[in-house]
């Protein structure tokens, strides 16, 4: 356990839920926290009889859908005043942002869901791009807590089957989680690639 | 020519994310083999991850024993205050190895499991 965790689960014993809830909003809006670690100790916690397992799991999943939210209202907001004022920015992210609409309204449920807890490293990437390109806010909140729903259960349930021992399925949550998002910058890449052969291709 | 500099870039991309992604998985795979599934033992007291983080007081609430039998059984003399203290931070305090404190705190906890259990024996044959 690295001292940043250490730290991490003294102020999660000082405060309890209201510190992990700060970490886990904090963590939606796509600064990294620890939230994933920290929610498998509270369930860990929770097999010690530290707290109720139930309550605890209602608290964290109400956070994590409450952060989606936020994350989402402040890109929603904060990104259309950043870009009314940066010109030259908004001339070239605006594109994008009707490639993301587009996507988001093909396949928006899906990818809202997938990301809170199979890619959970690009959450963040689709709260923002949800909330700028003005994609629908309750679909957005009912699939953002179905899948925040799986990773609190997840997390918290691995927590719990592991009890005093949790600390030793740590590395291999983490790595796991490394690993998907190593894949999805793969799958990213070759999108690139793919695209930039096609080009090539209809330009010769 | 920039095409072909952009192809070439992405290539490389994708074959160091492949070799990292192999890897990973190879260290994941070892790593999942190695690892002792959980049981009744090792949750209660297996590497002391969550008790290190509770307090005498907290122990002595739960299983509702004194907290200088606690104390006793830690083979601590306790100064004012030690009760909030951490298990990990009396074992830095006191120079215990985590392994004298997991047994001894494996004590209490064994302790209070007969006693339950003698209580539950008790009740059934009451009955």
């Amino acid at each position: 356990m690295s001292e940043f965790s250490n730290l991490l689960i003294e102020y999660f014993r000082n405060y309890n839920i209201w510190f992990l809830s700060v970490i886990i909003i904090l963590q939606c809006i796509g600064i990294p926290t620890g939230a994933s670690m920290l929610v498998l100790a509270s369930g860990a916690f929770a097999y010690a009889g530290e707290f109720n397992v139930t309550v605890l799991l209602l608290e964290v999943w109400f956070f994590a859908w409450l952060g989606d939210n936020i994350a989402y209202i402040i890109w929603n907001y904060v990104g259309y005043k950043i870009l009314g004022r940066h010109y030259k920015l908004k001339g070239y992210v605006e594109p994008k942002i009707l490639t993301a609409e587009v996507y988001l309204n093909k396949y928006g449920r899906r990818t809202v869901f997938l990301t809170r807890f199979v890619m959970g490293a690009m959450g963040p990437f689709v709260n923002a791009a949800a909330g700028i390109s003005k994609y629908k806010l309750l679909t957005f909140s009912l699939f953002a807590g179905l899948g925040e729903l799986f990773w609190t259960s997840l997390y918290l349930g691995l927590g719990y089957w592991f009890g005093d021992s949790w600390e030793s399925i740590v590395p291999i949550v983490t790595d796991f989680g490394q690993i998907l998002t190593y894949i999805a910058i793969l799958i990213i890449i070759l999108y690139f690639l793919i695209k930039s052969i096609k080009n090539k291709k209809s330009k010769s | 020519m920039k095409k072909n500099i952009r192809v070439t870039i992405l290539s490389i991309f994708i074959v160091l994310t492949v070799f990292i992604i192999i890897k990973q998985s190879t260290i994941i795979y070892f790593q999942v083999k190695n690892i002792n599934l959980p049981n009744k033992e090792s949750r209660q007291v297996g590497d002391m991850s969550t008790h290190k983080w509770i307090t005498v007081k907290k122990i002595s609430q739960r299983y509702n024993i004194s907290e200088d039998t606690i104390f006793k059984t830690l083979e601590i003399t306790p100064d004012v205050g030690d009760e909030k203290l951490y298990i990990k931070d009396l074992e830095k305090k006191y120079n215990k190895t985590p392994e004298e404190m997991k047994n001894n705190l494996n004590k209490i906890i064994e302790s209070n499991i007969n006693i339950e259990s003698d209580i539950n024996i008790k009740g059934k044959k009451d009955e």
